[in-house]
């Protein structure tokens, strides 16, 4: 049997004497149950949650096959840890615990726990990251980096550990990945603002060394030129980080600059946030004087003032999608690297509006 | 090492917000505005947040010298979104009359707001609401909540370095931590109408 970290190599010429995993899975096919059932039947804390019959032959099948429910002793057989390693830029954005909680939830019933670290997108700390968790011997990673991190990524996913990136483009890397269809977002937050009359919008980006900061523009351009218009590269501006605050300096840069505009396509929420508060400073109102559109329906968009129309996503199934395509790999059964790109809508809230006059 | 949670023989280690102080401080909050008839929307009666914000609210409901009528009680099953609206929708149909709300978490006061709107009822021209914790983007909601803040940042802090205590020094002896929460006024409460 490969080793998980083996994948993709040949095979070592003398196999390990180990016996098959039987994993949790095996036993609810066998028991003709849900993984989730067995899960709950082997832990004494949710044993009484299931029905005594169904209980007792899990239990039987367990035994049959020789399931072992100790994860230490089972990582000592199998080599595996039963966690993951999940490396993360800041859990306190909003729309990171919805993720985590997508990966939690798929993990959970197979055993599996993730062990989480935050890096604030620095590149040596994603790195530390990294090879702090390996050390922990984790049986594969869900991450979030920098570009500056790909190509230490990049040699992991060659030397075969399982690792999936999350709202990251992998470039040349062919491993796997999960992100929403930045591009598309933007081209949808572009069309809606021209339908409702705008015709001098703004672009506060994100970071431009980050996938979704770069994504996210590039739509913001393709989503003008479809319409035949040629974008005002005065009318860009980029932020330093996807964090509250950092929206700040780039507005007032475009407040500042001689060309009018009356509206903004803001890269992330806690960016369209700063646009509304530095137009608000500014006496300009949202969306009166200018409308803004953001990008994430992050948690309770829908309450601010005025609410947010932005472009929506489901994090949690970024998450859910991530550990899902992660179990696949360890199992060894899914070896077609490929990134999921997840939909994206269109929630029209109170943040934007037809343009009033144009401004300046 | 326990954080949000303690046990009542403090025999583990344990940080947690001082949340009959808390609950205290938003009562007398109510109390100064000129509110007499404040109801509680309570958390899991089984978490220890839930259960000493519950006790404290009781507390300073009767030093303001105004009865703890259970009738103005009502839990949530979980301190999640979503887990208020039947418990207020008991307080609203069968409880008595009240002119403001204490919630156990922030939460659950968002339930309230979108309860009490469901009822016709405006925050907080007709009903005043304040929560706890004081979670993010709460100063941007609608209306601005006005909360008791404390720090989760702080309580892991402290976590932390009580369990890098124990590691060094087995022989440690158990201790609380118990930090003091702070009344963050916002626009979520205003004085009790006059006459309902």
């Amino acid at each position: 049997m490969l080793s998980p970290f083996m994948r993709g190599k040949e095979a070592p010429t003398a196999a390990r004497p180990e016996r098959p995993v039987v994993t949790v899975r095996d036993v609810a096919e066998r028991a003709g149950v849900h993984p989730a059932t067995v899960s709950r039947v082997l832990n004494q804390a949710t044993r009484h949650l299931i029905s005594d019959a169904t209980a007792r032959r899990v239990e039987r099948t367990a035994a049959d096959l020789g399931y072992q429910a100790n994860s230490i002793a089972r990582g000592l057989r199998t080599r595996r840890s039963l966690t993951i390693g999940v490396v993360i830029p800041d859990l306190t954005n909003p729309i990171f615990p919805p993720i985590v909680r997508g990966i939690e939830d798929q993990l959970h019933p197979l055993n599996y726990t993730a062990l989480l670290t935050n890096t604030d997108s620095e590149p040596e700390r994603e790195l530390r990251g990294l090879q702090t968790l390996a050390a922990r011997q984790v049986d594969g990673f869900i991450v979030t980096t920098t570009e500056a991190t790909l190509p230490a990524v990049g040699e992991l996913v060659s030397d075969g550990v399982p690792l999936v990136l999350i709202n990251r483009s992998l470039g040349d890397i062919a491993g796997f990945g999960v992100a929403p269809d930045d591009r598309r977002g933007a081209i949808t937050a572009v069309e809606h603002l021209l339908d409702l009359g705008h015709e001098s919008i703004a672009h506060v980006g994100g970071p431009p060394q980050l996938a979704p900061g770069k994504e996210r523009h590039h739509g913001f351009l393709e989503g003008l030129a479809d319409r035949g218009l040629v974008p005002d590269e005065r009318l860009v501006r980029f932020a330093d980080a996807f964090t509250g605050g950092a929206g700040i300096a780039p507005t007032q840069a475009l407040l500042d600059g001689e060309v009018p505009f009356t509206a903004i396509f803001a890269a992330n929420d806690l960016l369209a946030l700063d646009c509304i508060d530095t137009l608000r400073a500014a006496g300009l109102d949202c969306p009166r004087d200018v409308s803004v559109i953001g990008f994430n329906d992050m948690p309770f968009a829908d309450r601010f003032t005025p609410p947010l129309t932005t472009i929506a996503f489901s994090h949690y199934d970024i998450g859910r999608e991530a550990a899902r395509l992660l179990m696949g790999q360890l199992d060894r059964e899914d070896t077609a690297p490929r990134t999921l790109v997840l939909p994206t809508e269109l929630v029209v809230r109170g943040s934007t509006a037809a343009p009033r006059r144009r401004r300046g | 090492m326990l954080v949000n949670r303690r046990v009542a023989d403090a025999a583990a280690f344990a940080v947690t917000p001082d949340d009959r102080r808390g609950a205290a401080l938003a009562v007398e909050h109510l109390v100064e505005l000129g509110h007499r008839r404040i109801a509680h929307l309570g958390g899991p009666p089984e978490l220890s947040p839930a259960a000493d914000r519950r006790l404290g609210f009781g507390a300073a409901i009767s030093a303001a010298g105004v009865d703890d009528n259970p009738s103005l009680v009502a839990w949530a099953e979980t301190f999640a979104e979503d887990a208020g609206i039947a418990p207020m929708h008991t307080l609203l149909n069968y409880g008595g009359r009240f002119t403001a709300i204490v919630a156990a978490n922030d939460m659950l006061a968002l339930d309230c707001f979108d309860a009490l709107r469901a009822a016709g009822l405006s925050c907080p021209s007709d009903v005043s609401v304040i929560g706890f914790n004081d979670m993010p983007f709460a100063e941007r909601i609608q209306p601005p909540l006005t909360t008791i803040r404390h720090s989760p940042y702080e309580m892991g802090r402290q976590a932390a370095e009580l369990l890098l205590e124990q590691l060094a020094d087995p022989a440690a002896l158990p201790r609380t931590v118990v930090l003091s929460p702070t009344l963050v006024r916002r626009a979520s409460t205003s004085a009790p109408p006059r006459a309902r």
